[in-house]
């Protein structure tokens, strides 16, 4: 768990992390923890942040 | 007592690929808990192979969910695995303009990689047109 400022969106070093997103795209907050992001989240208005997943291209689910 | 599924009025929607995961249709959702605080939007991944919204059991856990044992283990990609099925209560789309789901039954997955926006409710809710070129995917309410 680490918080991070002002990473550009597409930079590949948190795949595989659930992270924080702004408005701007900056990740500013990330963890391999779900739940760790939610509650960061929590800190910030509703809407003002997202939450999304890094994937590695050729990821599959079901 | 069993609580049967409410959504609100379906609406149309047009989504934009992720931010940072530009390869994967999303859908912004967010989850509010039994003690009615909601999420941030999280965006989940479009995943027509997937029978129900799929969410990882610690995120079930921290929303203070209720949730039972499948009697049966389920198959995905990564072979057979225990799953729980739980009833939550979400609402997709953003800024104001969103469809709210109460009550609606989901699958809860230890070690889920990821949010997965299964058949039920959307994929019945809607037409789903997900244009990879664009990466745009459009939900439109299906005329019944």
């Amino acid at each position: 768990m680490q918080r991070v400022f002002m990473v550009k969106n597409k930079e590949k070093k948190f795949i595989g992390q659930w992270v924080l997103i702004d408005r701007k795209s900056n990740i500013i907050f990330h963890s391999s923890d779900i739940v760790e992001v939610v509650k960061e989240g929590r800190k910030y208005p509703l809407g003002k942040v997202d939450i999304e997943k890094q994937f590695e291209e050729g990821s599959c689910f079901f | 007592m069993i609580n049967v599924a409410k959504k609100s009025l379906l609406i149309d929607f047009t989504f934009r690929y992720g931010k940072i995961s530009d390869s994967v249709p999303l859908i912004p959702i967010r989850f509010i808990g039994s003690d009615g605080n909601s999420t941030q939007i999280i965006n989940a991944i479009f995943d027509s192979g997937a029978h129900e919204l799929t969410i990882p059991k610690d995120l079930a856990d921290h929303l203070q969910y209720d949730i039972v044992e499948k009697k049966h283990k389920i198959n995905t990609a990564n072979g057979l695995c225990d799953a729980f099925s739980s009833k939550a209560h979400f609402c997709i789309g953003r800024g104001g303009r969103e469809v709210e789901y109460v009550d609606e039954e989901i699958c809860v997955m230890e070690n889920c990689p990821a949010i997965l926006m299964g058949i039920k409710p959307v994929f019945e809710d809607y037409l789903v047109i997900i244009d990879a070129e664009d990466k745009k995917i459009k939900l439109n309410v299906k005329k019944k």
